[in-house]
């Protein structure tokens, strides 16, 4: 009953009902014949002693033959029986091995098709973004044209109220044109064509117009945002648009997620085959559990700081997107309460 | 006075550069199809062009192209105005032969800045 129970549960997983069934029935076929010959040796063996008390000498050594070539026969049926076993056992699995080979590349084949088709939605999608961000832009580009011409005064004076609602407007349409922005490089990424454009520059330049970017917001929270370079690096072979992108980023999140009146610290590290670049923060930390969520476009562990602060959850997967274009790596190492630090490599190429 | 031509089919983002130019002491010619904008540039020969580069009948690039090809024309700077941010759109201009390619939204001084610049006029 079990081995029937085992049974279905493989014809359900493989399919493979015909020869299981076949082998099994097999097996007890030969088991109940097995039996049987037994009981009739027994017997006739049983006979034979009773015969051999009552009898005479030669009739006697005709019987042991008799009965020895009997045995004889029934263990060469015995032994030819098993031999069918064997060969019928390994046609069968020669055909399961066979059919199952056969699906197996049916099923590779299906896999391909899949991975085809997904690719091709992928593609669809990033697509779709780009001209769908392009398409905002459009009348994004008329709504912070206007509105700066007011705010010129190009168009009237304007009282005080009117200059504080137009800052407003402009300061919304900015970051909506920077969200735009932002899923644009989402897109770009995910279609693998972010345009990496390497060329020799200082690495402490680039690091202080990243710095530029998120000043205003540092000296809000009263946020010191300190410099400490490896003195052996001066210029290097890299993408630094790229590389700006991807600190605005960190420093923008370091900023965003730590307490008034603390330090933000960007330090570069000269180790042997590529270079490290940290950003370390003393905020409100990531739980461990949380670290591998990160990464994925969307996620926002505190939204209400979020939110207060802009941010749409993508940075951090576009900063992963960045690195791994250009071949670095980025890790990060958090204790929740005591801050976070953010590190990136750069690989060091031959000009 | 200085001419120069704004080829743009957005109505409203016309309006704001003409806005920003005249503002800034320039005469200013519009065409709102590539066509009428390439046919402009020919009879009236501005000292500065604005193209878009999405238009109706022809667009930017080709205008562009027109342009630098024409023997009368070819000396007037370009200046590429346009919502595509693509590395592959910006390549197509320059190889096109803009001089300059500007991403919208823009910002207005940035315009302003860059028109000077291809004129050849002083900037403090
Ligand atoms: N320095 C940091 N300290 C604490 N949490 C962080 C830090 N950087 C990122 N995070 C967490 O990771 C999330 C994703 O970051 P990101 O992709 O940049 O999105 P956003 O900043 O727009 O919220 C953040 O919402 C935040 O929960
Ligand atoms: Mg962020």
């Amino acid at each position: 009953m079990r081995t029937n129970g085992e049974n279905c549960y493989l014809v359900k997983k493989t399919g493979l009902r015909p020869f299981k069934r076949c082998m099994y029935c097999d097996k007890n076929v030969q088991d109940c014949f097995g039996f049987q010959f037994f009981v009739v040796v027994m017997g006739i063996i049983g006979l034979l002693l009773v015969m051999f008390t009552i009898r005479d000498l030669p009739i006697l050594a005709i019987e042991i033959t008799i009965i020895i070539l009997l045995m004889l026969s029934f263990l060469g049926y015995i032994a030819s029986k098993e031999t069918n076993e064997i060969v019928l056992t390994n046609h069968l699995l020669k055909e399961l091995n066979f059919e199952l080979e056969k699906r197996v590349s049916q099923r590779t084949k299906e896999l391909k098709l899949v991975n085809f088709d997904l690719q091709k939605a992928l593609r669809i999608k990033s697509d779709f973004l780009r001209n769908m961000s392009h398409e905002l832009k459009t009348p994004l580009t008329t709504v912070l044209g206007y509105i700066s011409i007011l705010s010129e005064k190009q168009a009237g004076d304007l009282n005080e109220k009117q200059i504080k609602m137009l800052e407003s407007m402009k300061k919304n349409g900015n970051d909506l044109l920077h969200l735009i922005n932002q899923l644009l490089d989402l897109s770009k990424s995910e279609a693998g064509s972010l345009g990496i454009e390497e060329k020799e520059y200082d690495l402490n330049k680039t690091i202080s117009e990243a710095t530029v970017n998120i000043e205003y917001m540092a000296s809000k929270k009263n946020i010191s945002l300190l410099v400490q370079s490896d003195e052996r690096i001066s210029s290097i072979f890299a993408d630094h648009e790229r590389i700006k992108q991807i600190l605005v980023n960190l420093l923008s999140n370091a900023v965003k997620f730590s307490d008034n009146n603390s330090d933000v610290i960007i330090s570069t590290k000269d180790e042997k085959d590529h270079i490290l670049v940290s950003v370390k923060d003393s905020g409100i930390g990531i739980d461990r559990g949380d670290l591998k969520y990160i990464f994925e476009p969307f996620k926002q562990l505190a939204p209400e700081i979020s939110a207060k602060y802009g941010g749409t959850g993508i940075g951090l997967s576009i900063v992963k997107s960045l690195v791994e274009a250009y071949g670095g790596k980025i890790s990060v190492d958090s204790h929740t309460g005591k801050g976070s630090v953010f590190s990136f490599t750069i690989p060091k190429k031959k000009v | 006075m200085k001419n120069i031509l704004i080829i743009e089919d957005v109505e409203d983002h016309l309006e704001i550069v003409k806005l920003i130019l005249e503002q800034n002491g320039y005469n200013i010619l519009v065409a709102t199809t590539g066509t009428e904008g390439l046919n402009c540039a020919r009879t009236n020969s501005p000292d500065l062009v604005i193209l878009d580069v999405v238009l109706p009948e022809m667009n930017g690039y080709e205008v562009c192209k027109e342009i630098k090809n024409g023997t009368d024309t070819k000396h007037i700077p370009i200046i590429m105005l346009s919502v595509r941010s693509n590395p592959e759109d910006i390549e197509t201009a320059y190889k096109a032969g803009a001089n300059k390619y500007i991403t919208k939204p823009f910002n207005l001084e940035d315009l302003v800045k860059e028109v000077k610049n291809h004129l050849g006029e002083e900037q403090k």
